[in-house]
């Protein structure tokens, strides 16, 4: 045998299947642990081969919406099926991991976060079909393709050595050609498998892959094998575009702009929000973390695990859950799935492999509810008339480590200097800023309490060496934060996301609009405003709160009433006779000024409905939507765009906001269950 | 009656400074103009009380007025206030014409009012002004109702348990209790 | 124990012990929580005995007595927190199953002397006499559920006992579902989490004993279960187990059977 090169074909008989897993199991002188296709639980599921036999020699699959069922077919051959439950991110990706080590000891230095070092131990993925190739691309976006990368999942990819076995045996529930990921492998593999007749063809993708060909001492294909390799997989092909439902992935790429179509009623009534969708999906990437601790042991763990869109708590904050209902799920999912994904990554984030559709219990099918929304929305239910266009590009290259991606950071320990009570139930927390630590007025922080949680907190100040977090009790790990005293350490993850464009509103004039605890992540606005007085044209606070009591910045906000360049003003939403205040809300305190769309920058934060009215009122006022900016609050456990909770439409809110303008929110802002 | 610069307010004056006059054509203004009468009081006033005839429909020229109402155990709640230019007293213009809070001088006020009889004879004699003064009276309840829904939402409350059935968040709440209960003299920041 | 460690009370109604012997179940871990906190009340493994206040009240059992429905109002007003622990205290328990039948009949066909037992018609969860803290699941509890419980106690933090369904916990554990791929009927979809999936791991279908999921979608699985040829009786029996009087299981059972439990009898009257 010449060379074993990529692009050329040899032949693999059938007997030596076993050779082939030998030479995977120790190849290169490293030990690999192969981890490919075997029956067990009545399934064809992926689990540690040891020898050819582990294999599903001889069986076929029988696939439809919530069915799956194994039949023994007799013959030889080893790959002869479609995909079954497992996806290969249950080893790239981990149900269940630990992420950081924590412990709350005394001293000083008694308050740690260690994240887990990975170490990714050599592993082979035998068997892996076009379409799961192409989950893993769309996995690489998501892990590793933004500024902080999920390093566990980036170091088990690289250990991956990838033998791909092209489909000749597809399901009824396969849709790859639509989505263009199969039936055929065309990129991603180190080894490229065909099963025919009497073996296999076999090509070299990666070098790696060409050294198991030379030590297997493989001849070249002739012809008619490599004739029939590509016969078959063409066939497979064939049926899938021709015999199976498919889907139209440009169309389904409009589903997001039908959010009230009656069919996700219909949908919902059927939907169990079970789940299982977006775990057998090889493509769901969202997670919770999970604190755990024994007892009152000082130490204890954050683990990763899989989460799902469809639980009641995924996108639950304090004051409830944006999406309560099962039809808001439904729709999340499906149209992350088709339609948002393409702004996030620049790809739909389905490939077609059918699994949602054989392993819900109730038969759900994916394709007959895009078909059903985007060939029969009515037209007036379009939220944005623009045209999209784009082709599919699951991207044929694997996805490395972006450049200037780094692993998502641990908090890091801050000290309390300072704690200041604002109401009954917030305070202020004045922190020494940990070295490393840089953040921009309207960023967070995830605020960590070891073993309690990590919550995310707008910086209400920031000074040269500390910042300030103003948190409001509202679930055990804000109390947590609340009942710290000077001298307490706490964990400062951050800061992260888009700020408030200060800079940009130079020379205009400025308006801060705040709600309730909104304020806090406005005074850095304020505090930068003032500081530069003189760089801006009028400048405007307004403050609105439930009850005299209840605002916080009381005093501070007197100083901003005293000042004669600056207007300020409060309203109550109810008071006692000893208020001389405006009583009523925000808005009326400047709904009635015009204003200069050309030369006025509004910054607002506090409850959604609250913000909605504010835009309104400055709207109607003579603003332009992309002058008003806003933050906005959504459930979030990593901060950095990895663990899929915080998604609100085509945004992660963690790291394309918290703020955005209005322009951008317009669609979203107080829509019920996005 | 005189301002703080010494020049005297008229009726006429007052009415074309608000949002009420300006809408409304020389003519017409002067006619409401001359059935009102500028009311000055001083902070804490009451101006009329719930459950008492409306007696004039008023217009805050300057100051600010406070619509109240009194519950038992909670005393005197302040629901809304009604800055310059607002109109307060509106139920003067529909049967029963009783007032349904009480009116109160949160500051120092000066009021453009005009007398509940005297207001229905010029508005029945006048169509058109009747209509231009009920057309301003309703937008500016439209306001107020808009603002009091947002007002009832409580949107800066305290958040709801997000777990209805097995509450964590009660329960450790209620474990917050216990913890400051196991340390009752560590002084809390 | 520690000084001034919260009191834990545990305490027992109409059930099997299985619960409360869950914490003894934690062998490796009984010296931590008496030294997290101070047992001062469990009559399984411990004759200390105290009439409260409780910092900490686990509660197993349903209420199946008169007696027992005097006593734990008496009890919740004892205890800061009160936790009912198992299916029994949670939705009624198996015994629950009487609250659909004649109980006379019942007595007759089981005791020798019927006129010594004094219970009531019904079972019920304590939920259904006093307001409840927080529940844990399940025919017997899952012993980690419980020390998560009292982890969570200790250090402030919120229980990370979620509504998942037993789905999830089946997909991250690798089971292959039973329904979907054997055709065995499974109450996953609409069962609470907790277990660790047990039953669909031994080739069996959930059947509920963690109680309904407080979004279970009952139409959507009983038609799924109908539409694969089961009829109404053997579709009611799956959820006629431990948790079958527990919402929305009650109704189903009711709807499928054409007749309500007990209690919606009398309220008829």
């Amino acid at each position: 045998m010449s060379e074993a090169g990529q692009g050329h074909r040899y032949f693999l008989a059938r007997h030596r299947l076993a050779d082939l897993i030998d030479v995977l199991r120790g190849a290169g002188g490293r030990a690999r642990t192969v981890i490919g296709p075997t029956v067990e639980q009545g399934a064809i599921v992926y689990a540690e081969i040891d020898t050819a036999a582990d294999l599903p020699v001889g069986w076929r699959d029988e696939q439809a919406p919530g069915h799956y069922r194994l039949r023994r077919e007799g013959d030889e051959r080893a790959f002869a099926y479609a995909v079954g439950p497992t996806a290969w991110k249950r080893h790239l990706f981990p149900p269940a991991r630990v992420r950081m080590e924590v412990a709350a000891e005394p001293g000083a230095d008694g308050t740690r976060f260690e994240p887990t070092q990975p170490a990714a131990s050599a592993t082979v993925l035998l068997g892996a079909r076009g379409c799961e190739l192409a989950a893993m691309r769309v996995q690489d976006r998501v892990f590793r393709g933004g500024p902080y990368v999920d390093d566990h999942y980036a170091d088990a990819r690289d250990a991956a050595f990838v033998v791909a076995v092209q489909c000749t045996h597809p399901a009824s529930t396969c849709f790859c050609t639509s989505m263009r990921s199969g039936p055929g492998v065309e990129a991603g593999y180190d080894l490229r498998l065909t099963e025919i007749a009497d073996g296999f063809v076999v090509e070299a993708g990666t070098d790696a892959g060409g050294e198991v060909l030379v030590s297997l001492r493989l001849d070249p294909a002739d012809e008619e094998r490599a004739g029939e390799a590509h016969a078959a997989v063409a066939a497979c092909a064939e049926t899938v575009t021709h015999r199976n439902r498919g889907v139209d992935p440009i169309r389904a790429r409009d589903l997001d702009m039908y959010p009230e179509h009656p069919r996700w009623d219909e949908v919902a009534a059927r939907c169990l929000a079970c789940t299982n969708c977006t775990m057998v999906c090889p493509t769901c990437f969202c997670s919770r973390d999970v604190q755990q601790s024994v007892l009152a042991r000082p130490d204890g763990t954050v683990e990763r695990q899989w989460d799902s869109c469809f639980t009641a708590e995924f996108a639950a904050v304090a004051g409830g859950s944006f999406r309560s209902r099962i039809r808001d799920r439904y729709r999340q999912w499906l149209t992350h799935k088709f339609s948002t994904w393409w702004p996030q990554f620049g790809t739909p984030g389905c490939v077609g492999c059918g699994r949602c559709i054989v392993w819900c219990p109730v038969e759900i099918d994916v394709r007959e509810e895009i078909a059903a929304i985007g060939t029969s929305a009515p037209e007036s239910d379009a939220q944005d008339g623009g045209e999209r266009r784009g082709d599919v590009d699951l991207g044929p290259q694997a996805l490395t480590t972006s450049p200037g991606g780094v692993p998502e950071p641990p908090p890091r320990t801050g000290t309390v200097e300072r704690v200041t009570t604002e109401t009954s139930d917030t305070v202020t927390l004045r922190v020494r800023t940990p070295p490393g630590l840089e953040a921009q007025p309207g960023q967070f922080v995830l605020a960590a309490v070891p073993r309690v949680g990590a919550p995310p907190i707008s910086v209400s100040r920031l000074e040269p060496g500390t910042l300030e977090l103003t948190v409001r009790s509202v679930g055990p790990a804000t109390a947590a934060l609340c009942r710290l005293g000077p001298g307490d350490p706490l964990g400062l993850a951050g800061a992260y996301g888009r700020g408030w464009p200060i800079e940009a509103a130079r020379g205009n004039d400025v308006i801060v609009v705040a709600g309730g605890i909104g304020l806090a992540p406005l005074r850095p606005v304020i505090d930068a405003v003032l500081a530069d007085r003189d760089s801006y044209g009028d400048v405007s606070v307004y403050v609105g709160a439930r009850t005299p009591d209840d605002m916080i910045y009381s005093a501070e906000i007197g100083t901003w009433e005293q000042r004669r360049d600056v207007t300020a003003a409060r309203i109550v939403d109810r008071a006692g006779p000893d208020w001389l205040g405006p009583v009523g809300v925000v808005t009326q305190l400047f709904a009635d000024t015009a204003r200069e769309a050309a030369s006025t920058v509004a910054f607002v934060c506090g409850p959604e409905r609250m913000m909605q009215a504010s835009v309104d009122a400055l709207v109607d006022s003579g603003m332009r939507a992309e002058s008003i900016w806003l933050t906005t609050e959504r459930h979030m456990e990593c901060g950095v765009g990895l663990c899929g909770h915080c998604q609100l439409g085509p945004y992660f809110v963690c790291r394309d906001g918290p703020v955005f303008t209005a322009a951008e929110l317009g669609p979203y802002l107080g829509v019920e269950g996005i | 009656m005189e301002q703080e610069s010494g020049e005297v307010i008229t009726p006429a004056h007052a009415l074309q400074a608000v949002r009420l006059g300006a809408g409304l054509g020389e003519a017409t203004r002067e006619k409401l103009a001359r059935v009102g009468q500028i009311l000055v009081r001083g902070a804490g006033a009451v101006l009329f009380r719930e459950g008492e005839k409306t007696p004039y429909l008023g217009v805050v020229i300057s100051g600010r007025v406070g619509i109240r109402t009194y519950v038992a155990g909670r005393g005197d709640v302040t629901l809304s206030t009604v800055e310059a230019g607002d109109i307060f007293g509106w139920s003067v213009l529909v049967p029963p014409s009783r007032a349904h809070a009480t009116v109160w001088a949160v500051t120092d006020v000066t009021v453009l009012g005009f007398p509940a009889e005297s207001l229905r004879r010029v508005l029945a004699a006048d169509p058109d002004l009747a209509a231009a003064v009920y057309q301003h009276a309703l937008s500016a309840l439209g306001r107020r109702i808009t603002s009091t829904r947002l007002q009832m939402l409580d949107l800066f409350g305290s958040p709801r348990t997000t777990e209805p059935v097995r509450p964590p968040g009660a329960l450790s709440r209620r474990l917050a209790d216990v913890r400051r209960g196991a340390a009752t003299e560590e002084p809390t920041s | 124990m520690t000084r001034g460690a919260p009191t834990v009370g545990v305490v027992k109604f109409a059930s099997c012990d299985g619960c409360q012997l869950s914490l003894l179940d934690l062998e490796d871990h009984l010296l931590e929580i008496t030294g997290t906190f101070d047992i001062v009340e469990f009559a399984e493994a411990t004759s200390r005995r105290s009439p409260g206040p409780y910092d900490v009240l686990l509660v197993e059992g349903s209420v199946s007595t008169e007696e027992q429905a005097a006593e734990i109002l008496e009890l919740r007003a004892q205890a800061r927190t009160l936790v009912t622990i198992g299916a029994c205290a949670t939705a009624g328990g198996i015994q629950a199953l009487r609250n659909w039948a004649d109980h006379d009949e019942y007595r007759r066909a089981v005791y020798a002397h019927p006129e010594y037992v004094a219970s009531l018609a019904t079972s019920t969860p304590v939920s259904s006499h006093v307001r409840v803290d927080a529940e844990l699941h399940g025919c017997p509890i899952d012993r980690g559920e419980l020390l998560e419980l009292l982890s969570a106690l200790a250090v402030g933090r919120r229980p990370q006992i979620r509504e998942d369904a037993v789905c999830l916990a089946c997909k991250r554990r690798g089971v292959v579902c039973v329904t979907v791929a054997r055709g065995i009927p499974c109450l996953g979809p609409v069962t609470n989490a907790g277990c660790g999936a047990i039953c669909p791991a031994m080739d069996r279908g959930c059947y509920g004993c963690f109680g309904p999921r407080p979004e279970a979608n009952m139409p959507s699985l009983t038609g799924s279960f109908l539409a694969s040829g089961g009829t109404r009786a053997d579709v009611a029996r799956l959820f006629e187990g431990f948790t079958a009087y527990a919402e929305p299981f009650r109704t189903t059972v009711s709807d499928l059977r054409g007749r309500g439990p007990e209690e919606d009898a009398d309220a008829q009257q």
